[in-house]
């Protein structure tokens, strides 16, 4: 028996996971603001120990 | 709160303030002010504080990370609201939907959380700063924004800090937060983007795979392969194929059938005819090795055609989104007093008739009622178009809906919520956009003659081939059906209106229905509204006589004034440091007449003529007369009983009106006014901007303006010509529903902002004829994408009736289609500015 019966079934199986993956970030919502996540990343953050001040 | 921070700014010291208007540093407006001693520029208080604010916390990286949009200007001068001013926000009671919710961190402090609406968030650097805030605020643990939203979820320890002083916090640095309204609109707009969404990803699954599946396919073709792995190839093919045509392709049946069932043309129509014939014929021959099948192509098809349809909506969706920011609706509070004199403070749903409803200066009025004690002028211009303040006393009735400008009334409500004239005027919106006749868009118009070309065509080909070689006539015919699939077509009008929305956005321009570009079809008539429309909407000063060393006083007098033409004179008028030291304290309000004071000893008087028109006032006479026959009112000032000067205000024509309307003209375009204020000032308005005063109407009430419109649309610009509306009030609403296009103005009321397709946002009367030459240009777009995806569908249609057509050039033929749409898209300059 040729490797493709086992291949083709493999590779159309590892596509569908991928999918399934993107269509459940789809439904958690990970899709509805394109906009601030991509600048998030570029955040430095900051150790939450500094200056809380609480005063200006 | 003045700390100079002593921090020097390269960037800051070095703009050029020399010259005699500066650029705010914090906010980005001119401003003519002069530095401060470090050299900053600043517009106003507020802005001043927001950049100290932002200094003290050490987050001045918030002023690089900005792309160039300048942040929003804090409530401006000395009116900074006081910590009070927030106090409703600590009351769950008044919260609605935003309600604190307890949580417990893990260090076992109690904390509240909440989400709110935020506004003034223009970039990604206000995300940055929001977030960072809660670090420096004792008490207040976190934040998170919801960019596209427009939402804040506050986590805050209410012991330290209560929610009002948060309020205040962000409200000097220019953001606003209100609770959340009632209104689902937003997460309805999210599940649909989401199921779009997850049809995209399902189907370039199966495109993607059925890509690769057929390139197999193809190279066996040519270095041979085994019957029993072509076989396997094919199966796995076709069950993607017809994944791709059941589950996301399945939105082409339906609108199809649809298209059907109503007899109105769909682009989907030819789509559904392609894929079900890609569909049965792989189904049919995927067995049978010398049969074509097509799995591959329909699977492409949908993908491509969804993709352009998620970009449409996310430019839609963009716009939209602007648009309900600026119309999302607080539940608003209002003041009640019981018997006993006490003020409660009540959510405006929960008021009853008889209620008895304080309303300060400046507050606007939430009920229809009776003044009951109070004198005031009161603003309806948003109402009816009146351009003048009202004066009413006791007895008047007053409307929701209109501001309350001076001083403060008590008002008997008579009616509330549904029944008031306001929420009358919000249910004939809904009516007009009901009634409106949908027009068929370009697209489906050609998509139903499409359909039926491409059938007919392939009973031809079905004919013709039976007669020569019957074996393989239907397998043509079918391959027509396939190859004939608009996809190029289906893709040229989203990609055209979702460039097109995007660029006129970067205008000012927010366009929330594509399909309203398709409207512009041929010059026809834009009907303007007068105030706030084709004038600025407020008093302003036109005209000075007399001795004017007295100005300065007299504009500090009026600051202390809460009235419309008392704001005209402080925004004209620039105050000096020498009057600076006068006090007000003595300041007399006349109410309907003037103001008096006293300074320095002398008796000022300010107001009309039969208050300060005293001693010889032979000259300021004629001077009146003058101002009277401009159209403006004159104001008298008076120094111990002697007229010395005297200013003219009035709601002055926008300084681009006349360009406006000349360069419409100049396009084809017929100009009309639709006023609610006096028919004299509105022919006057006709007047000076050259408009036929048989198009300019004044008096109208919203049921005119909404008769007009309709009858212009229904009778004259019926089969030619469009017919526009523009304005801003509650009063256009209807008549900018029920218009082919209607343009809401920004500024103006909620309502009108909803009940119109296109908003102008940063209230630049010159849009109207950006976006008059756009919309051509988009469309000429729309329709040279038409031309090279029908050229594509002719030649693989002439193709195939001469039985020349493969999967494989099939294949080929409809990505390039689709990619020269694209290419030609994104190429064309679609914005055409007004100057």
């Amino acid at each position: 028996m040729s490797v493709l019966f086992i291949a083709l079934p493999v590779a159309i199986a590892l596509g569908g996971l991928a999918m399934w993956a993107c269509v459940r970030a789809i439904r958690s919502g990970q899709y509805d603001d394109l906009q601030s996540p991509s600048v998030r990343m570029l955040i430095d953050d900051e150790s939450d120990g500094d200056a809380k001040t609480g005063s200006f | 709160m003045t700390i100079m921070t002593g921090v020097t700014d390269d960037r800051t010291s070095s703009s050029a303030w020399s010259s005699a208007t500066s650029i705010c540093v914090h906010c980005g407006l001119k401003t003519k002010l002069p530095p401060d001693s470090d050299g900053r520029v600043f517009c106003c208080h507020g802005c001043r504080g927001a950049y100290q604010l932002i200094h003290d916390w050490g987050l001045e990286a918030f002023y690089d990370l900005r792309d160039g949009t300048p942040a929003s200007r804090p409530v401006g001068d000395d009116d900074i609201p006081s910590a009070d001013h927030f106090t409703d926000l600590d009351d769950p009671k008044l919260l609605g939907r935003s309600a604190p919710r307890m949580i417990r961190r893990d260090d076992a402090a109690m904390q509240l959380n909440c989400r709110l609406s935020i506004t003034g968030l223009h970039c990604a650097a206000c995300v940055w700063l929001l977030e960072q805030t809660p670090r420096r605020v004792a008490g207040w643990s976190h934040s998170q924004i919801d960019y596209r939203g427009r939402t804040i979820d506050i986590t805050f320890d209410p012991q330290v800090i209560p929610l009002s002083k948060i309020a205040w916090r962000l409200d000097r640095l220019g953001y606003q937060i209100r609770p959340l309204d009632e209104t689902t609109q937003q997460t309805a707009d999210d599940v649909a983007n989401r199921s779009l969404l997850i049809d995209v990803a399902v189907a370039g699954f199966c495109a993607a795979n059925a890509m690769w599946v057929a390139i197999a396919l193809y190279a066996g073709q040519f270095t041979g392969i085994a019957s029993s792995h072509a076989i396997a190839l094919r199966v796995a093919g076709v069950v993607l194929g017809l994944i791709a045509v059941l589950v996301p392709g399945r939105v082409f049946f339906r609108t199809a059938l649809a298209s059907i069932w109503t007899r109105t043309p769909h682009m989907d129509l030819p789509v559904a005819v392609g894929l079900s014939a890609g569909a049965l014929m792989s189904l049919v021959s995927v067995l049978d090795l010398s049969r074509e099948i097509y799995f591959d192509s329909i699977a492409t098809l949908v993908f491509f055609l969804l993709v352009g349809r998620w970009i449409q909506m996310r430019q839609q969706r963009r716009a939209g989104d602007e648009v309900a920011e600026l119309i999302r609706l607080a539940p608003r509070i209002a003041n009640v007093v019981d018997d006993e004199g006490a003020v409660h403070r009540v959510p405006v749903d929960e008021l009853q008739i008889d209620d008895v409803v304080r309303v300060s200066g400046g507050e606007s009025i939430p009920i229809d009622g009776v003044v009951i004690s109070g004198n005031s002028f009161v603003d309806r211009s948003l109402l009816t178009g009146e351009s003048q303040p009202i004066r009413v006393t006791i007895g008047d009735m007053v409307e929701a809906g209109t501001d309350n400008t001076q001083s403060e009334l008590h008002i008997r409500a008579s009616a509330v919520g549904d029944q008031t004239r306001l929420a009358g005027l919000t249910d004939a919106v809904g009516a007009a956009v009901a009634a409106r006749t949908p027009t068929v868009q370009l697209a489906n118009l050609i998509g139903g003659w499409f359909v039926v070309v491409v059938l007919v065509l392939a009973l031809m080909t079905l004919a013709i081939w039976w007669q020569n070689d019957p074996s393989v006539a239907v397998e043509h015919a079918v391959a027509l059906l396939i190859v004939a699939c608009p996809c190029a077509l289906a893709l040229a009008t989203p990609l055209a209106i979702a460039v097109g929305i995007g660029r006129l956005a970067s205008q000012g321009v927010l366009v929330r229905s594509g399909e309203a570009l398709e409207r512009f079809t041929q010059p026809g008539i834009v009907f303007f509204d007068k105030t706030g429309t084709l004038t600025r909407g407020r008093m302003g000063l036109t005209h000075r006589f007399g001795d004017l060393s007295c100005l300065p006083t007299v504009a500090w007098l009026e600051k202390h004034v809460q009235h419309p033409i008392a704001t005209a004179i402080v925004d004209a008028i620039d105050i000096n440091s020498e009057t600076n030291t006068y006090t007000g304290d003595d300041l007399r309000q006349e109410p309907g007449f003037g103001i008096e004071a006293i300074v320095k000893g002398d008796n000022w008087r300010i107001g009309n003529a039969a208050w300060a028109r005293a001693g010889n006032t032979q000259s300021f006479d004629s001077h009146a007369a003058t101002i009277i026959s401009d159209g403006s009112s004159p104001i008298w000032i008076a120094i111990n009983s002697q007229t010395i000067a005297m200013l003219g205000v009035s709601d002055p024509i926008r300084e681009d009106a006349s360009s406006v309307i000349s360069s419409l003209r100049r396009l084809g375009w017929r100009v009309g006014i639709l006023s609610g204020d006096h028919p004299q000032t509105v022919n006057r308005v006709a007047e000076q901007l050259s408009i036929d005063p048989t198009d300019a109407r004044g008096g109208c009430r919203p049921e005119d303006k909404l008769t007009t419109v309709k009858a212009a649309a229904e009778g004259e610009y019926s089969r030619r010509g469009a017919v526009l509306m523009v304005g801003d009030g509650l009063n256009d609403a209807s008549a900018l529903a029920a218009a082919d296009v209607g343009i809401a103005i920004r500024g103006g009321a909620a309502t009108s902002l909803a009940a119109a397709p296109i908003l102008i946002a940063n209230n630049d009367l010159g849009n109207v004829v950006t976006l008059i030459r756009s919309a051509g240009r988009i469309r000429a777009a729309m329709r040279r994408n038409f031309a090279a995806s029908i050229t594509y569908n002719a030649l693989a249609v002439g193709l195939s009736m001469l039985g020349w057509i493969s999967p494989l050039i099939a294949a080929a033929l409809m990505p390039i289609s689709s990619i020269t749409v694209i290419a030609m898209t994104l190429g064309s300059r679609m914005i055409s500015n007004h100057d």
